[in-house]
């Protein structure tokens, strides 16, 4: 009998599937192979057979799609619905979830309903020569990381960008299964609206990307000179206190201790010298690169990258620099 | 409309972490505690919630807890009830969300809202844990909440894309970015500082010590989280790394401030290297 075999959950939008369950595939089809049984792609909601096809190369010995008019559109219940009867019959050994906004809103959810394991945040899972699933996930706020055994059916969540999308070669293509479900619950919340996000529509507490200038951008032209910055990094764009005092930048752009409070992923401080004030409203950021003509100033005291040198020249020359770095991503 | 926002705490940057690998446990030296960036923003959208016209903060933690419910006190919210008994001492984010789940059935709230996660990743279970024991219907990844009459019409930030859904109550919420808290005005500052914190047990909740349920997992080890990447170890002699460092600080600063070296703007390679640090961080965004 080949053993329980090994999921991977597919999530899609516009009949394309996210590049996040591409990578988790790929996994799968490592722990798959591991255990010696099959890797089913389990693809929730219809995509258009050319979307399909590139499941086989990408790890999937098997593809099952589960059809139901519920799952069009954001859904958790039939969504939830229809993963839990197909785990009920089939029995998998793993199901891999990609930790996405689909991934984090179901598998919690799923692991309450059918009382299944669930590890969080895989940053790496292997199989034991006795078949027990061991996967190491961080814990403590990432402080240690915990190797954690999971049962039979288990729930594994990774996250984007943890492994690499692999090619195989299958030879054939996989099968295609399709599961229509008749009586899946309603989804009782509805989607209105749908649209690709701008950087318009954050707020500055919401920006992932924030680049701020301050009183040694020299003057309101200095100033806008950020924008390009900020346009090719998809920030949004703030000041500290001397530069909306200035009137070149708006109140509502102000980050420190009477403005905003921000928490954003990257910081890029532009000719602000770091006074405390600021800092109190900007220390939270990951990671901090800041720009200054002097050497002593104490935002490099928290930058993570520092660069000493004149805004005028340093910033063109970043916004240039990351727009090569980031087409050449884009080409890759 | 009643509002129940079910939080949690996590662990002060500077706590200083343990580790027996013997007993697979670690352990905390006087640990002290600081609140989520997520349960904030809960907390916030509830009190800006048209409506909401009873909050109350639900944690599941010992006494150290309380001056974190003072604090949500003071933004605004109208009641904060903690859960303890000595049995949770080990829970597991599962067995927290069973947990909060029985306090808010019994509390009988409208909307129950969480914070979407802890840092960048630990997933947090509580909001569709507690969704699907009351059987409610779960909004996660919200980053804006209004009021619609008996309903609430959520902003998700789904990756690249905004979904706006409309969602009947009662219903889970659970919150991924929002506004700031409230500042303190004087009078709640006063109210909160006096204000008394009840505190729930288990058998008020209708559970037992034995019939805790947690995840079916089980750690098998702990140990420190291995470096992804080796940092180049510079093997030159100590003499020429001093040489570099103060020639770089007589050029214009480089290697003279807080942690990392500085990078000398006039050199054309420094832009570059900017970006190759930045890249990755961009990528998770």
């Amino acid at each position: 009998m080949t053993p329980a075999e090994v999921w991977s959950l597919v999530f899609h939008r516009d009949g394309l599937i996210a590049d996040s369950s591409l990578e988790v595939l790929g996994e799968a089809r490592r722990l798959g192979k591991a255990m010696e049984t099959g890797t089913v792609a389990v693809v929730l909601g219809d995509v258009p057979p050319s979307g399909l096809e590139i499941l086989g190369a990408r790890g999937a010995t098997r593809v099952l799609v589960a059809s139901a008019p519920q799952l069009r559109t954001y859904a958790t219940r039939p969504q939830v619905a229809a993963v839990a009867e197909l785990i009920d019959e089939r029995m998998p050994r793993l199901v891999l979830v990609p930790e996405v906004a689909a991934g984090r809103d179901l598998a919690p959810r799923l692991a309450a309903r059918s009382n299944l394991g669930l590890v969080a945040g895989c940053t790496y899972v292997r199989v034991d020569p006795s078949g027990r699933v061991v996967a190491t996930r961080p814990g403590m706020g990432s402080r240690i990381a915990e190797r954690v055994a999971i049962g039979s059916p288990g729930l594994l969540m990774v996250a984007p960008d943890v492994f690499p999308q692999r090619i195989f070669d299958n030879g054939a293509d996989p099968e295609i299964e399709h599961v229509t479900f008749d009586d899946l619950p309603d989804p009782a919340v509805e989607l209105v609206s749908s649209k690709r996000l701008e950087p318009d529509d954050l707020s500055l507490e919401e920006a992932e990307v924030i680049v701020a200038g301050g009183l040694g951008m020299g003057g309101e032209e200095g100033f806008r000179s950020l924008e390009k910055l900020a346009a090719v990094l998809g920030a949004k764009v703030a000041a500290s206190r001397r530069a909306t005092d200035l009137g070149w930048a708006d109140r509502a752009a102000l980050v420190g201790q009477t403005g905003t409070t921000v928490r954003p992923a990257l910081y890029v401080a532009c000719g602000i010298s770091g006074a405390s004030q600021h800092v109190l409203g900007m220390r939270e950021s990951k990671t901090v690169v800041a720009v200054n003509s002097d050497p002593n100033a104490p935002i490099f005291q928290i930058a993570d990258v520092g660069v000493v040198g004149d805004v005028a020249t340093v910033v063109p020359e970043l916004a240039d620099a990351f727009q090569r770095g980031l087409a050449a991503e884009a080409g890759v | 409309m009643r509002v129940a926002v079910c939080i949690d705490q996590t662990l002060a940057p500077d706590a200083v972490v343990t580790l027996h690998r013997a007993r697979r446990s670690v352990s905390v030296a006087a640990p002290t505690y600081t609140s989520n960036p997520t349960d904030d923003w809960a907390v916030a959208e509830s009190i800006r919630l048209d409506g909401a016209n009873h909050i109350v903060v639900f944690i599941v933690a010992a006494g150290q807890a309380d001056p974190l419910l003072r604090s949500y006190l003071a933004a605004g919210s109208d009641e904060a009830i903690r859960v303890w008994d000595p049995a949770l001492e080990e829970a597991d984010d599962f067995t927290k969300a069973r947990v909060l789940a029985a306090a808010a059935q019994r509390w009988s709230a409208d909307v129950v809202m969480c914070g979407g996660r802890i840092g960048e990743n630990e997933a947090r279970l509580v909001g569709p844990v507690v969704a699907e024991l009351l059987g409610l219907p779960q909004v996660t990844a919200v980053v804006r909440l209004k009021a619609d009459g008996a309903a609430l019409v959520a902003q998700r930030r789904v990756e690249a894309f905004v979904e706006t859904v409309w969602c009947p109550l009662p219903a889970v919420v659970a919150i991924d970015r929002g506004r700031s808290l409230p500042y303190p005005t004087l009078p709640n500052r006063l109210r909160a500082r006096t204000a008394s914190i009840d505190v729930w047990d288990l058998p008020v909740l209708g559970m037992s010590a034995g019939s805790l349920p947690s995840l079916p997992i089980e750690v098998t080890a702990v140990s420190t989280p291995k470096p992804r990447r080796k940092t180049p170890v510079d093997s030159r002699p100590a003499l020429d790394r001093t040489i570099d460092l103060l020639l770089g600080r007589l050029q214009g600063g480089a290697g003279s401030g807080g942690g990392d070296a500085l990078l000398n703007g006039d050199d054309p390679r420094t832009a570059e290297r900017v970006v190759a640090r930045c890249l990755p961080i961009l990528r998770t965004v």
